[in-house]
């Protein structure tokens, strides 16, 4: 049988919310080392990939590898009822299972509520994701991230990210105007969550939907920093870590210049 | 006036992997085969392969496509298609479609010296 058991139920929450607009059938694939999840979205320009390793769950067992076809909406629904303390284990059958049990128990043991979700059918194809040398390797705020994506979203619908010489312009440009903000190396701050590191091999300059990195900043709830990794002409990937025992990524294609 | 840009896919950039429904079915798949019921797959494959032979015997006794003496199945399909007599395509594909097995190459009579 398959069972975990999560001690603050909060981060199944999180990183529930940190996908399920962007993927909204995802197939959570469990073995007995990690969950795994990788979901693509309609337009297939984004892409997420969670993996939790099993020390993030106070107690953890998998006998064989079952994979969980799960609908985001009906998970979030039983999320919703679930407080950030509250204790919440899975569990499913090993033998082909067409239900997953979900047991959600208050911190003081005195409230237990249990769900069952139907699982759901997923043919997906999986994206093989190649070991990239990436050219650029921004990490910064996550909550700094967000604010930039949100902020430049009100002037255009794509951000140009362009990184030289210790410092990254994101810009974005539309019918009223443009908008430019800078932010530059400043590892020396004292707090790391203020601080920006920019790690460059080579310029790059690249520009992106803003629509999925507003999605993908849904994450900044999981980690305090982000890291952006960026190379000419490859897709973005924006990584969030799961404290010591996982990451969320998101893949983004860029936008490109229009042949004419 | 913004530059007008397009949108690239991850699709173009990853390359596509046949997911695995689940890990846990190829074990099954497996476990299944462990325990003997790939007899199954050799029947069906035995009866596919009557079926596939009693096709390509048709076309060899097909006159309209010319004599079969002394060339292969697909010369003579071939030659057939040349002179636009519509040889069906199914006999080709059976024909390519297993480049090894003799049965499927050669027509009926050669093992006979015509």
């Amino acid at each position: 049988m398959f069972e975990a058991r999560l001690q603050q139920g909060g981060l199944l929450k999180k990183i529930l919310e940190a996908v399920r607009e962007l993927v909204s059938d995802g197939l959570w694939d469990c073995d007995g080392s990690a969950i795994t999840l990788q979901g693509m979205d309609s337009s297939h320009v984004a892409l997420v990939e969670m993996y939790l390793r099993a020390e993030a769950f106070d107690h953890y067992r998998c006998d064989r590898n079952v994979s969980l076809g799960m609908n985001h909406a009906h998970l979030s629904k039983i999320l919703k009822c679930a407080n950030n303390d509250d204790i919440i284990t899975l569990k499913a059958a090993d033998q082909d299972p067409d239900t997953c049990s979900l047991i959600l128990e208050s911190k003081g043991g005195e409230k237990t509520s249990d769900f069952v979700v139907n699982l759901v059918r997923i043919d997906a194809d999986q994206l093989g994701i190649p070991e990239t040398e990436y050219s650029a390797h921004i990490k910064m705020s996550a909550g700094e991230f967000q604010r930039i994506c949100r902020d430049l979203s009100q002037f255009g619908d794509a951000v140009q990210i362009s990184c030289s010489k210790q410092e990254v312009k994101f810009s974005s440009t539309g019918e009223t105007g443009a908008a430019n903000i800078t932010l530059s190396h400043s590892a020396t701050v004292d707090k790391e969550e203020e601080s920006v590191t920019v790690d460059l091999k080579e310029p790059v300059d690249l520009t992106f939907a803003l629509r999925f990195l507003n999605l993908f900043s849904k994450a900044s709830p999981i980690s305090e920093m982000v890291t952006l990794s960026l190379s000419q002409d490859a897709p973005l990937v924006v990584e969030y870590k799961i404290g010591d025992s996982g990451h969320i990524r998101y893949f983004l294609a860029p936008k490109i210049q229009e042949d004419e | 006036m913004p530059r007008r840009k397009k949108q690239q896919l991850l699709t173009d950039k990853y390359p596509q992997e046949k997911k695995i429904v689940s890990k846990y079915f190829k074990t099954e798949q497996n476990d299944r085969k462990a325990s003997g019921t790939d007899d199954v797959v050799r029947l069906t494959t035995e009866k596919q392969r009557s079926e596939d032979l009693k096709i390509l015997k048709e076309f060899d006794l097909n006159w309209e496509y010319g004599p079969c003496a002394g060339i292969t199945r697909l010369e003579r399909w071939e030659r057939a298609e040349k002179h636009d007599l519509n040889p069906p395509a199914d006999v080709k594909d059976l024909i390519l479609g297993h480049q090894d097995e003799d049965d499927y190459l050669h027509c009926l009579w050669k093992d006979y010296d015509l």
